[in-house]
């Protein structure tokens, strides 16, 4: 199984340590090995290297991966698309990564990294993990029927990435704020 | 034909620049035309060639720190820039500035009527939750902060206190 993440490594987005800690889990509870591919350029180097002491010291040494640079979507190879890719999400809401990752119709997921808007967050949603042990789950559920979850992801992600086009009423706001 | 000035502090391959050129290409569909303006460095970005293709002028200057600029053109046009923001702004129709820290940086430096700071981030991206900008850009009465999900007004009125500028919300889109 094989796990992406788009972000620049960076100070501001410091949630990569949960994604190393649900893979060891997964790997040491589960026996399940996934593959975690960092794409992104390293905007702090410090936190960069917090991560790969931590990647050591838990032996994953051969499922973590880091690009060290920015890679748009439509660059990846067909084989890092074949993957899942995890997005950040703050409560329900997604950054254009996201967007853009749903747009090219790559199998999306969104972890939530603010606890404290777990309780806002609508319901009923696989792609959405409101947290770690969410996306464990998640993560048990795909290497058991991965068929019927990616069936479900793409369902899902369609429908919220339309979500995003801009209605009639929508479009004519924003234009009266630029004329 | 509309204007509309769009001003970030890059062009990386990022989320708040992504806002700037669907901003950008959202003006032109729309029969607005859109200068980009570009506060936070020199040199050529991801977007910056994007902008190029689409016709758009993404011009690069700096606004504040003037004085430590040493090459005469550059020195020039930051001051041309900041002139045109404080005295002949009408040439746009509205000025959005993308990211409440260069908002925050040059709230006084553009007098235009119509102005609108887009929040671009959450609480959760800094230590303690501690978000990094003045607290008189919360004050202001003359423009309009634009929150682009449902939790960034609550996150600032627990910080700052109650917001007292203009503020609409409204979600990230693409074109």
């Amino acid at each position: 199984m094989e796990f992406n993440l788009v972000a620049r490594i960076s100070e501001d987005k410091n949630f990569f340590v949960d994604l190393i800690y649900v893979i060891y889990r997964v790997k040491t509870e589960y026996d399940t090995v996934v593959k975690l591919n960092f794409i992104g350029a390293i905007s702090s180097e410090g936190v960069y290297r917090i991560l790969v002491r931590l990647i050591d010291f838990l032996e994953l040494n051969d499922q973590v991966n880091f690009t060290k640079i920015s890679i748009r979507y439509e660059d990846l190879s067909d084989e890092v698309k074949k993957g899942y890719f995890i997005n950040f999400s703050v409560g329900n809401f997604i950054g254009y990564s996201s967007i853009e990752c749903m747009k090219y119709n790559l199998k999306t997921i969104f972890y939530n990294v603010d606890e404290s808007y777990e309780r806002y967050m609508e319901p009923n949603r696989m792609s959405f993990c409101s947290d770690r042990y969410a996306l464990i789950e998640l993560i048990k559920a795909i290497s058991l029927d991965a068929d019927s979850i990616n069936d479900i992801l793409y369902t899902e992600n369609k429908r919220l990435y339309a979500k995003y086009l801009l209605s009639t009423s929508e479009a004519d706001l924003l234009k009266s704020t630029m004329i | 034909m509309a204007n509309v000035l769009i001003i970030h502090q890059c062009l990386v391959m990022g989320g708040a620049e992504k806002l700037v050129y669907e901003l950008a290409k959202f003006a032109l569909e729309n029969n607005i035309k859109p200068t980009v303006l570009v506060t936070g460095g020199y040199s050529e970005e991801y977007y910056d060639g994007i902008f190029r293709k689409m016709n758009v002028p993404a011009i690069r200057t700096r606004l504040n720190n003037i004085s430590t600029l040493r090459h005469p053109k550059k020195i020039v046009k930051a001051i041309f820039w900041r002139l045109r923001l404080k005295y002949f702004s009408s040439k746009f129709d509205s000025v959005h500035v993308v990211g409440l820290y260069t908002a925050d940086e040059i709230k006084n430096l553009i007098n235009h009527k119509k102005k609108y700071f887009w929040h671009v981030v959450n609480s959760i991206q800094y230590p303690d939750r501690k978000l990094p900008f003045s607290s008189e850009l919360f004050k202001g009465k003359d423009y309009t902060i634009i929150f682009i999900d449902e939790y960034q007004s609550q996150e600032i009125e627990e910080q700052y206190g109650e917001i007292g500028s203009k503020m609409i919300n409204f979600k990230l889109f693409i074109n």
